[in-house]
């Protein structure tokens, strides 16, 4: 019978280990290796702490927890900055390191470890036999669903799932990321930290054998076979794994040493099969299965009869762009990659409430201009100023967050999220993204989220895509994706929209859709700026046009004028 | 291992970072040809590793081979092991999971080390197995104690990188290999086959880390985890280097952090010095993060 109680406290204390990295891995799309080593940093802490130190079980495992989310923050300082490869390797070499170090303190027991710990008690409450500990595993496991629920459910949650699967989009819509996966790679370490501390508690033992690499890839399989991205995988991969030893033990007659050979084979063997054969694993995320069917993959109707460019009207607009105000200014902005000039000497204006165009041949360098003025890349000279506050230095989220914000050619919707999410990413200043507020009474967090999924569904009524707010962005077309992400960048509200070819690559109803759309934008006051190829849609939309060759501006004014130098008609426009 | 902690003057440790330096660079040119051009963040390399000492062991040990066609038939099996994972599971893993699957396959990686080792120790045990070939001599040098193994086992390291770096600059599948590398989409297009090209890098990746573990075990002996150590240790040296930087590069990485680790054994006690490798990695990870350098994609295409 204690065998199995014994089984049981694995089983809570698993499925703790599997939720934290599961907000990791799952919801952020971050590998770490390292759970092994926060867990040995939590347990070590609760056993020197209660052993040497004398000091209650509560306040040493709530150190044991600190001790490792602080180490989680500062190796994620550096690693969260690099590409994903990175972390993995980190969090091996810190896990490998970390465990020979131990080993050195006679404090912390050598190669043994701390064996003596004993005797522990929660106000009062001996904890002496499995039945004790299971109740506190048990515990813990639910105070760690409920936190990683918590922030995985939320706003916070949201913006995880989007830089999982495009953190440049994310953040071109005024998310720090970095900060968002610092945030949960140091509260995840903390959990790995809780979590070990109790594990290390229940069998009074603290050892750098426990906690070897092998701890790490048996909670990565849990999760992967689980299911990535949803918490009731983690608990389930968590119980299922854990009994496959006492089942070989039982069932097989193994000696203990064979079978937790055997365990690790079969651990192993799952992580490949799964990967090859159901990598969503056996309960998959939530919205990823499938989703609701795109209703229908016609376009929305258009709200009036198609517009034909009215000389006349133009000259009104152009009259109004004479008079309106400068609200993006650049100048002398340049940049060079290893010595090729990939924009020199841009001064541009963009004038309120109009829509300046952008064109140019092919490598001209016109998304370069979007890359510079958003923060993507660092112009090496030059200025840009929005509305009076210099923009060159910032980061993308700050200057999506100050009102100057992108799309993107290829669209850049993360596939997995619905289109309503896609656009509440989109709405700037949300109370639950900050996670001190989600777990701060009266923050207004739900209130907020209401409003912001309220604002979204405006949004996508704008663009006619109402019907479409709980169909997965990855089960839209291209023309209707295009749609979305123009919602999403409108719910930002920033007053400065740059639009990377906006009616390209998408059927003739749709373009007629998209551009009354922006049309609409304009009406609405906001300034527009597009990078466009089609000159049936420059002509119709664009108040003022830049003309780029080669990374520099060699013609500025309005399309009728550009379109009349014989220079660029044989260059450019002839060729359209 | 043994040298390290017998000696604390630098002679001796430098001999001994130079020796491990070697096979570290070695392995690591091993991992990055096939990091930087397949993209597959092959952690079961320390597998194929360990495999082939295995293999060659017990072809000696077991069936009664002589030494060198065991070694030679073990370092085959461990290529072939290699080619196979390719064949078998990260390409079938990466084509499911569609874009590069860098993070699915490091986990089916992962999957198949673990499983792999477990499988080790359940043929053979989980015990050292002594592995004997040629015979043991001691040399001394420079104020330097060693035997001829260590001879033996850097010249065979630094002939395998100059192989490598000869091979991919002067024979046509070796451009094939790098124009992979540097853009695998325009080198199908010119009609190179990326997908053999990509089992070439495992074969020939395999083929030196077998060789490496061979002379380990010699020196050493064939053990469960003997491939932990040099795995990581491979991967970090390449990651420094720059998984698509020539081999040689990456030797002179591996050089450098034998070295490191060797002389901070003037200071550190011997435990300590596994840390030496970690702190390089922060190191260079916060130069790297820090950085003004932006990842490359961040850069928009099309316009």
């Amino acid at each position: 019978m204690s065998l199995w109680l014994f089984y049981l406290v694995q089983m809570a204390v698993f499925a703790g280990f599997a939720l934290s990295l599961n907000l990791l891995l799952g919801y952020a799309g971050q590998l770490s290796a390292g759970h092994a080593g926060f867990a040995a940093l939590g347990g070590y802490t609760v056993a020197y702490l209660a052993t040497a130190q004398e000091w209650a079980f509560l306040p040493a495992l709530a150190a044991g927890a600190a001790v490792a989310g602080l180490a989680g923050l500062l190796i994620g300082l550096p690693a969260l900055r690099l590409s994903g490869e990175y972390l993995i390797l980190l969090t091996i070499a810190f896990t490998l390191a970390l465990l020979g170090v131990i080993a050195t303190f006679p404090e912390l027991g050598g190669t043994l470890g701390i064996t003596d710990l004993s005797g522990l008690a929660i106000f009062g409450w001996h904890l002496d036999d499995q039945a004790d500990w299971l109740v506190v595993a048990l515990a813990v496991a639910a105070l760690t669903f409920a936190l990683c629920r918590r922030l995985g459910e939320s706003p916070f949650g949201r913006v995880l799932r989007a830089l999982r699967e495009d953190p440049e989009a994310t953040r071109a819509h005024g998310k720090n990321v970095y900060a968002a996966k610092l945030t949960v790679f140091a509260i995840t370490s903390a959990l790995a930290g809780l979590v070990g501390g109790v594990s290390t508690a229940s069998l009074s033992l603290a050892s750098p054998g426990l906690y070897a690499l092998d701890l790490s890839m048996t909670v990565i399989a849990m999760v992967i076979l689980g299911g990535a991205g949803n918490l009731w995988g983690a608990v389930l991969g968590g119980a299922l794994l854990t009994l496959i030893q006492p089942l070989l033990r039982q069932v097989l007659g193994l000696d203990s040493a064979q079978s937790a050979l055997a365990q690790s084979a079969v651990y192993g063997t799952l992580i490949v099969a799964v990967m090859l054969l159901r990598p969503q694993g056996l309960l998959p995320e939530r919205g990823a299965r499938g989703g609701k069917a795109a209703p229908t993959t016609q376009p929305p109707p258009a709200g009036r009869a198609p517009a034909e460019t009215d000389p006349a009207d133009q000259a009104l607009r152009r009259a109004a762009w004479e008079e309106a105000q400068v609200v993006l200014r650049t100048s002398g902005v340049g940049k060079r990659f290893r010595g090729i000039t990939a924009a020199e000497g841009l001064d541009l204006e963009l004038r309120e409430g109009t829509i300046t165009a952008l064109i140019g041949p092919n490598g001209a360098g016109k998304t370069t201009v979007f890359n510079l003025l958003t923060g993507a890349i660092a112009p090496d000279a030059g200025s840009v100023e929005l509305a009076g506050r210099d923009l060159v230095g910032r980061r993308p989220d700050e200057i999506a967050g100050l009102g100057l914000v992108r799309t993107f050619q290829d669209v850049r919707l993360p596939q997995r999220l619905t289109c309503l999410e896609n656009v509440m990413l989109g709405v700037q200043e949300q109370a639950g993204e900050h996670v001190t507020r989600l777990f701060t009474p009266g923050s207004g967090v739900a209130r907020r989220e209401a409003e912001v999924r309220a604002k979204a569904r405006e949004w996508l009524e704008f663009v006619g895509m109402a019907e479409f707010a709980d169909v997965p962005a990855g089960a839209l077309s291209y023309g209707q994706s295009k749609l979305v992400s123009l919602a999403r960048a409108l719910a930002t509200e920033a007053r400065v929209l740059l639009l990377d070819e906006p009616a390209s690559g998408i059927d003739t109803a749709w373009v007629e859709r998209m551009l009354e759309l922006i049309e609409d934008v304009r009406r609405q006051g906001r300034t527009v700026c597009i990078v466009e190829h089609n000159l049936h849609v420059v002509s119709r939309l664009a108040d003022d046009v830049y003309f780029m060759e080669l990374g520099r501006i060699t013609a500025h004014g309005t399309v009728a004028e550009l379109t009349a130098s014989p220079r660029l008609a044989e260059a450019y426009f002839g060729t359209v | 291992m043994q040298v390290l902690a017998a000696g604390g003057d630098l002679a001796q440790l430098t001999a001994s970072g130079l020796f491990h330096g070697a096979s570290y660079g070695a392995l690591g040119a091993g991992f990055a040809l096939i990091l930087g051009v397949t993209t597959r963040f092959h952690f079961a390399y320390s597998l194929t590793y360990t495999f082939t000492a295995y293999a060659a062991y017990s072809l000696t040990a077991e069936a009664g081979l002589p030494f060198w066609p065991a070694a030679l038939l073990g370092v085959l099996a461990g290529t072939v092991l290699g080619v196979l994972l390719e064949l078998l599971v990260y390409r079938r893993v990466a084509a499911r999971s569609g874009g590069d699957g860098m993070m699915p396959v490091f986990v089916a990686s992962l999957g198949v080390g673990v499983a792999g080792i477990a499988l080790l120790q359940l043929v053979w045990g989980s015990q050292s197995q002594p592995y004997y070939g040629p015979s043991i001599e001691p040399l001394r040098a420079f104020g330097a104690s060693f035997v001829n193994l260590d001879v033996y086992q850097a010249a065979t390291s630094v002939v395998l990188v100059l192989g490598l770096a000869a091979a991919l600059r002067y024979t046509g599948l070796g451009r094939a290999v790098r124009a992979t590398r540097g853009n695998p989409g325009l080198a199908a297009a010119q009609g190179i086959d990326v997908r053999t090209v990509y089992l070439v890098c495992f074969a020939a990746g395999s083929f030196i880390a077998g060789v490496c573990a061979l002379w380990y075990g010699l020196q050493y002996t064939v053990d469960p985890a003997m491939g932990t150590r040099p795995g990581i240790y491979a991967i970090v040296v390449a990651f420094l280097a720059g998984t698509s930087a020539s081999p040689l590069r990456v030797l002179l990485v591996g050089l450098g952090v034998g070295l490191a680790e060797a002389w901070s054994g003037l200071w550190l006690s011997l435990q300590w010095t596994q840390t030496t490798v970690f702190v390089l990695l922060v190191g260079y990870l916060v130069i790297r993060a820090a950085g003004p350098l932006l990842p490359r994609r961040l850069v928009g295409k099309g316009a």
